[in-house]
């Protein structure tokens, strides 16, 4: 629909004004909030995190284009929540214990928003615990975690055994990342997915929810 | 006899005029005034508290100009740094210029001998640091905790202590280790303290400095304070620097990135000074640009130089030692990108004179490194030096007399003038210079490999005493055993 395609290019040009506009245009019209979310608002992100990740895009451009996506969200989520719809996903984020670092994850978490999910960011120096308290809590579809020390690297081992153990593990995807993090030590501790940096994260998650 | 003559001993360069670095040294005071720098450091927090700074919200501690000043005015302006076996090595005090490092532990390396990238083994960390031992522009050693075929567990990766092992045992220069934590600098001090002969003797002549890292922005991490703590203890000499990244972790503009990387190493100097007045603090940091498009930080970005120059004058400006960079690129082999990189980052550091050049032979983001490459590096610091000695004007080297003799049209090539001053003209190792091709002749790329391979295999570097390695033995099995193994992974041939 015309509509559509004039939201996504609003998006993918970083225009606030214009999402809002067609945003409501496209209510006013009779179309379905979650068709817009699909086809206007998520569909825009996708391009945008396509030409990030093929380098025709730059991040503070993506973040933009992110922002303004979260104003058309503004106004369709709750209408979607009144309908009994969900939404993308939710995203439980955290740096491990005793790791203070957290510039990565905070991009990877502006990107997951950007991609209409709901993120919880736990922080930093996060411990396994407080990991399973956020997930028993906010049921997210997916569990974040970032190192870059390899002395706290084994925390992410350990929050997956954590979670073994009180019976959550099949109910949450785990991807890990952080400098020192590798494909290789992310399938050693069984996760569900690593990636190397923020675009390939929002990818990964994507792919996770199917 | 000259008489109010100025003669230039180096090229001079300035980026930031007096006044510029007066106000952003302003600025950062106000920062920490003002905005104030979180601490997790318990007692680092109650030393602030006793001395005047508020505390009050420990995630923005406001501390007062006063107490920056009063540290700076204590810490050592000079700091020598020795060799392993107790000569003194480099002389740290902002006037002495560049002294290159390069890391041996990178987490991958690029294999001399097939070329391609392949995981570090240990073995290749001794073989890196018999190449440094073996070359005359590298002075030292940047050691890191990056071995990833070493398990580890929470709080404990025991790589750091075997990469300053095996440097100590293949390298007789001097050390400064980028530790896991503050219980593995104990015990990097211990190894130190036995190669020294005593704890009292590493004090004296030290060897080895630790080094630690603030978070940006404006965090003081328990760990990256209590190593400093720890060294000021121990009187030992610690490295103090920050990764910032502009855009990212900081504006995105020079002169905020500046005042915050300033900011992170003043803040943790006003509470080691008070504690320890003394200690040996040098003053670093890698300002640097992120990477827009990919995220990275980029060891080979033009921005790097420019804001590690301008960090460099800020530092001098107190009095400190520098610890800066040189000699990285993003490359993920050898060729044009790297030796654009490295020659562009060696030239700006040794026009701005950061007294240590760390991280010489990193590569691709700093994940990779190269024997090569740190052989490369060698030849271009080479190459540099013979820009930085200015230019003598005396008798010998204006010779009217011998200008007047040939006269015109005349030849100096046969002039014992120039048979004795030729020598000095610089003479490439590893660049093609040849006047004409044949089969048999080699271009750069394989001179240096050439060269890097012959120096790994031929260098004899001197050996610790027996006694002294009986001991460290001691320790490695100590070490290998808490992570469950009798001896290093092989490497695969």
């Amino acid at each position: 629909m015309p509509t559509y395609d004039l939201i996504v290019e609003a998006i993918i040009a970083g225009e606030e004004n214009q999402v809002v506009t067609l945003v409501n245009q496209a209510l006013s019209q009779g179309a379905e909030p979650q068709d817009i979310l699909r086809n206007g608002l998520i569909a825009g992100m996708e391009i945008v995190g396509k030409r990030f990740r093929g380098g025709e895009m730059f991040l503070p451009e993506v973040l933009l284009c992110a922002e303004v996506m979260h104003k058309g969200l503004d106004i369709v989520n709750p209408l979607l929540a009144k309908a009994g719809h969900k939404g993308v996903g939710t995203v439980v984020i955290g740096t491990v214990e005793g790791d203070i670092h957290d510039i990565g994850k905070r991009i990877v978490g502006l990107l997951l928003e950007g991609n209409g999910f709901e993120v919880i960011d736990l922080g930093v120096d996060v411990k396994t615990d407080t990991f399973i308290q956020a997930i028993e809590k906010h049921k997210p579809a997916i569990l974040g975690m970032s190192a870059l020390l390899t002395t706290t690297m084994p925390y992410m081992g350990k929050t997956i055994d954590l979670l073994k153990e009180k019976g959550l593990r099949d109910h949450v995807k785990v991807i890990v990342g952080g400098a020192p993090v590798s494909q290789q030590f992310a399938e050693s501790i069984g996760a569900d997915g690593y990636a190397e940096e923020a675009g390939s994260a929002v990818e990964l998650a994507n792919k996770l929810i199917g | 006899m000259r008489s109010n003559y100025i003669h230039y001993g180096s090229p001079l360069f300035r980026l930031l005029s007096d006044n510029q670095i007066e106000e952003i040294h302003l600025a950062t005071l106000q920062i920490l005034e003002k905005t104030g720098v979180k601490f997790d450091h318990k007692e680092a927090i109650e030393i602030l508290d006793g001395i005047g700074a508020d505390v009050s919200n420990p995630k923005r501690i406001k501390i007062p100009s006063y107490l920056v000043e009063k540290a700076l005015a204590i810490a050592p302006k000079t700091i020598t740094l020795y060799s392993r076996d107790g000569e003194p090595a480099i002389i740290l005090n902002g006037i002495n210029g560049c002294h290159f490092g390069p890391i041996p532990d990178p987490r991958k390396i690029i294999d001399p001998y097939t070329s391609q990238v392949r995981t570090t083994y240990v073995e290749d960390i001794a073989d890196f640091s018999r190449l440094i031992d073996a070359l005359p522009h590298m002075e030292w050693s940047y050691t890191a905790s990056a071995n990833t075929t070493l398990p580890t567990f929470p709080g404990l990766d025991i790589s750091d202590r075997v990469t300053a092992l095996q440097y100590t045992r293949n390298c007789s220069k001097p050390l400064i280790s980028e530790v896991t934590n503050v219980p593995a600098l104990k015990e990097i001090i211990e190894l130190c303290s036995v190669i020294a002969g005593s704890e009292e003797n590493l004090r004296k002549k030290p060897f080895f400095s630790g080094s630690c890292e603030p978070v940006t922005p404006l965090v003081q991490g328990e760990d990256a304070m209590g190593k400093t703590l720890l060294c000021g203890e121990k009187g030992l000499p610690i490295v103090i620097y920050s990764m910032p990244m502009a855009g990212s972790t900081t504006p995105a503009t020079w002169p905020g990135i500046l005042a915050l990387a300033n900011a992170e190493v003043l803040s943790q100097m006003v509470v080691v000074q008070h504690k320890y007045p003394g200690t040996p603090v040098i003053y670093g940091g890698i300002p640097n640009i992120m990477e827009m498009k990919t995220t990275i930080f980029p060891y080979g970005a033009p921005e790097l130089s420019l804001l590690v120059a301008a960090l460099t004058e800020i530092c001098h400006f107190y009095k400190l030692p520098m610890f800066g960079t040189a000699g990285c690129s993003d490359a993920y082999n050898i060729g044009a990108q790297m030796g654009a990189e490295v020659t562009y980052q060696i030239l700006m550091t040794a026009l701005s004179g950061a007294d240590l050049v760390h991280d010489v032979s990193i590569m691709y983001h700093g994940t990779v490194g190269s024997m090569e490459q740190t052989v490369f590096c060698d030849e271009i610091i080479d190459m540099t030096n013979t820009c930085m000695g200015g230019i003598e004007i005396n008798d010998d080297t204006l010779p009217l007399g011998l200008i007047d003799r040939v006269g015109p049209q005349g030849v100096y090539i046969s002039e014992k003038h120039t048979l004795k001053h030729f020598r000095k003209f610089w003479a490439p190792t590893i660049f093609d210079r040849s006047a004409s091709r044949n089969e048999n002749s080699k271009n750069c790329e394989d001179l240096l490999k050439d060269k890097t391979i012959r120096l790994m295999e031929t260098h004899k570097p001197k050996p610790l005493s027996e006694v002294v390695s009986k001991e460290l033995n001691k320790m490695e099995k100590n070490w290998l055993s808490r992570i469950g193994l009798d001896k290093y992974p092989e490497r695969p041939r």
